[in-house]
Parts: C-alpha cells; structure tokens; sequence
C-alpha cells in the first residue's frame, strides 16, 4: 500500500477516478505493463486493463489516420473514453459516463499526466 | 472567448426519412463538435411531442412529408412556437415553394443536399443561423434576413442581381448571376478581397437592385465555398483579436475546414468521396475500425458505438462505424496565429 502511494502514476489514477462520473482510469506505459483502477459495478479491474491493452494496440492505426495526434475520443452510446498519449509512448486511459460534465477538471489531470514520472 | 463557454444549440430534424435523418445527425453533430444537441422525428406528431418537453433553437423541416407536409407543418410552428427558427428542405425547390414557405415564417429555404458540398454548405448555412443576430443599422428587407442569408437566398433561387452594399465609410457591390457570384466591388478594391470586405460590414443598408452585367468578373468557384471563406476569414480575424489558446481537445472549433469526407457501405461500396488521397486504405481502416468496437461495444456497459474522434494540433479525424454505413471525416485547422 505505501509503495502505492508513492507511486505517481497510481496517485494519478486514483485522483481520476475521484473526478465524479469517471468509471474507470489507467496507464500504459511503454514497456506493456498496465496500472489501472475502475469504480463501476460492471467493470471488473481485469475487463478494464483488457480494454486499455487494446486501445493502446491502436496507436499505429491512429498515427496512420492523423499524423501528430495526441487524443483520441472513443464514444459509445453510455460512456465515453479519452486517451492521452506522451511522446514517451505512455497511454492515459479515463472511461467517463456519457453524461458527465467534468471536462475541465479531466482537462487539468490530462495535462498533469503529461509530466508524471 | 473559450468555446467551451459556447451555449449548445438545439436543433431538430424532420424527416419521413430515417436514413437521411441518421446521416444528418451524425455528421452534424460530428461537425459542429458536440456543439450541436440534435433530435430527430420522422413525422410532424413526434416532432410536436419532442416541442412540448424541449426546448429548441431551429426546426429543420422536409417540406415534402407525407400526410402534414412541411409546410402546413410550418404554418402549426410558427403559432405554437413562434420562438424556434425555422428552415425548410426541398427535394424540389420552386420560386413559388420558396415564396410561400419564406411568407410563412421560414428563415431559410434549402435545397435537399445530394452531395458532400452540399451537407457542408447546409451544415454551414445552419451554424451561420444559429449564431445569427441582427446586425445593428442594417435595413433588412426580409424579416429576420441578414445580408449573408440574402445571398444564400438569391443564389440558392438561382437568381440574376446586384446586392448594392453601404454603410457611412463605404459602398459596394456584390453581382450575382443566376445563383452564381461573379463580381465583388468595394472602393477600389474588387474580388474575393472585396466581398470578405462586404460580408464584414457591421452596418449600415443593402438593396436588391436588377442584374446588369458588370465591366469585369473577379470571382470564381461556387458561391458556398465563397461564403464560407469569407466567413472563414472573418472569423479569424475576430478570433485573433478576443481568443486565447484553445484547450488540448477543442472539438468545437469554429472555422474549421472540412478536408476529407468519405460515406461508404460496410461492405466497402462508397456513396461519397471528397478529397480523399488514398480510398482503398481509408477504407480497409474504417473496416478494421468496424470490427473492432463492434467486439469493445459488446461488453454491456459501454453500449452502441457512435464515432471515433483523433484530435492533434492541426487537425481532427471523425470516424463512424454504423450498421449501415461508414464514414470518414477530416477537418483541418486554420494555421494559429502567434
């Protein structure tokens, strides 16, 4: 638990998964380990960290679509996900209910995210 | 200003046709970044139901729908909600239609769209009337008319004449020939340079006089793109003045260009393709996309999917993956100022 705590990325994610309508947040770093955390009923930690995998496996799909890009917007019908990536290759993951009106304060940690390490 | 300050416009969509009205509202509300909260209904009873729980800027009407048509539908509008802007499409536009629906209480009068040019310049026409307000000093001849709509008008009827321009600094000239802008004259200066001029007046008066052909013709390519540049730069210009930077994910945009525009089948059979470099591999990828969220959207708390969104610093791509059909979207920024 206190290795946790020190840990930047875990402080991240659980200060994302505080943000209210945020279901579920996690990172992907560069060497193919996953930290993540989810606060929905529906979602077990091990669907969330399969999902994240294979969003993070677009990132050569995406590059093809729109050189430079830095966000993507995965939108479904009852929930939305933002993915953030570093120029280190590091992937932020935050699943938000459809209806949740927190952008700004999703904004703010995206942009923490990007000087974590 | 930020635009996330910007109020959401409501819009509604009347249509017997669901395909189109699904089409439409995907696109729309791709384009307009989320701006836009779209409802749909495919006959005047739903569209009456949604008017009595919700409240709506614009009302988007099909004047040919079966049993109430778009115009009697019109008329029940403009008593029962005189608030809501109003604008018909016609699959079939005649001076006569376009009269009686603009007497009516109409505030536009369209042609149905067949074309990607022609969904981005009714997209365009719609964000110009949602934004719309009066300008202050300008005599309108047609209530509720602005100079741009106007135009919009004169060139959709496919009309011959001179929009005479001037406020208490300038005067101007805009020519139009059977739907077409073909000469722009401001002081000396004449061209598109003269109509970005015009169209950026903040005040002063316009009148309809008869076509006479002008000494010269200094503007070129359909009068939408025409329009839209130079409402693109007027934007900018206005942007560049008030704006900050925009956030790292700014779907919102105003001024943004459309770039690239694909409809297709999920079969790969394309309905529509606009300034698309490489259509094979687009295509491979929008299908790829379609394969896999319909495996992600299977997990239950995730629902249907609606669309992809890549955003970088220069542009953004919008990617649908729907039963019946695929689409792809790319809109470029104008280049930021420092």
């Amino acid at each position: 638990m206190s290795d946790q705590a020190a840990d930047p990325f875990h402080n991240w994610i659980s200060q994302c998964t505080q943000i209210p309508g945020v279901l579920g947040s996690g990172i992907h770093l560069p060497d193919g380990s996953i930290r993540c955390q989810s606060t929905s009923e529906f979602l077990s930690d091990d669907k969330l960290e399969s999902l994240i995998r294979r969003l993070a496996a677009w990132e050569p799909r995406l590059t093809e679509a729109l050189k430079g890009y830095k966000t993507a917007f995965w939108r479904f019908e009852k929930a939305s996900i933002r993915c953030d990536w570093r120029p280190d290759g590091a992937m932020a993951f935050v699943m938000l209910r459809q209806d949740c009106q927190e952008a700004s304060h999703l904004e703010s940690k995206m942009c923490a995210f990007m000087t974590l390490s | 200003m930020n635009h996330s300050e910007h109020k959401r416009q409501r819009i509604l969509f009347v249509d017997d046709d669901p395909v189109f009205l699904g089409t439409i509202a995907d696109l729309f509300a791709a384009w307009s970044g989320d701006q836009w909260h779209i409802q749909q209904a495919q006959s005047a009873d739903q569209a009456l139901e949604i008017l009595k729980v919700s409240a709506v800027d614009v009302a988007v009407l099909d004047a040919g729908m079966p049993v109430l048509d778009g115009v009697q539908f019109l008329k029940i509008l403009g008593r029962r909600h005189p608030e809501v802007k109003k604008v018909m499409l016609t699959g079939l536009a005649t001076e006569e239609k376009r009269s009686e629906c603009l007497s009516n209480g109409a505030e536009l009068f369209i042609e149905k769209p067949r074309s990607p040019d022609g969904l981005k310049a009714v997209f365009a026409m719609l964000d110009e009337l949602m934004t719309w307000k009066p300008r202050e000093g300008f005599q309108g001849m047609l209530r509720k008319v602005g100079l741009q709509d106007v135009i919009q008008m004169e060139c959709l009827g496919r009309n011959s004449c001179i929009l005479e321009i001037s406020n208490p600094q300038a005067a101007g000239r805009l020519y139009i020939e059977e739907g077409s802008l073909i000469h722009a004259v401001l002081g000396p200066v004449s061209g598109e340079k003269a109509l970005q001029k015009l169209l950026a007046m903040s005040g002063g008066s316009f009148q309809l006089l008869p076509f006479e052909a002008p000494s010269q013709k200094t503007l070129n390519g359909p009068w939408e793109f025409l329009l839209m540049e130079a409402a693109r730069v007027r934007d900018e210009a206005a942007q560049s003045r008030t704006e900050g930077p925009e956030p790292a994910l700014a779907p919102a945009r105003r001024n943004t260009r459309v770039a690239e525009l694909i409809i297709a089948s999920v079969h790969g059979d394309v309905f529509h393709d606009w300034q698309c470099p490489d259509l094979p591999i687009r295509l491979s990828w929008l299908q790829t996309l379609a394969s896999e969220v319909s495996e992600i959207a299977a997990e239950d708390f995730l629902g249907a999917f609606d669309r992809l969104e890549i955003a970088s610093d220069a542009g953004r791509v919008v990617a649908q993956a729907k039963s019946d059909r695929l689409v792809w979207t790319r809109l470029a920024y104008p280049p930021q100022h420092s």
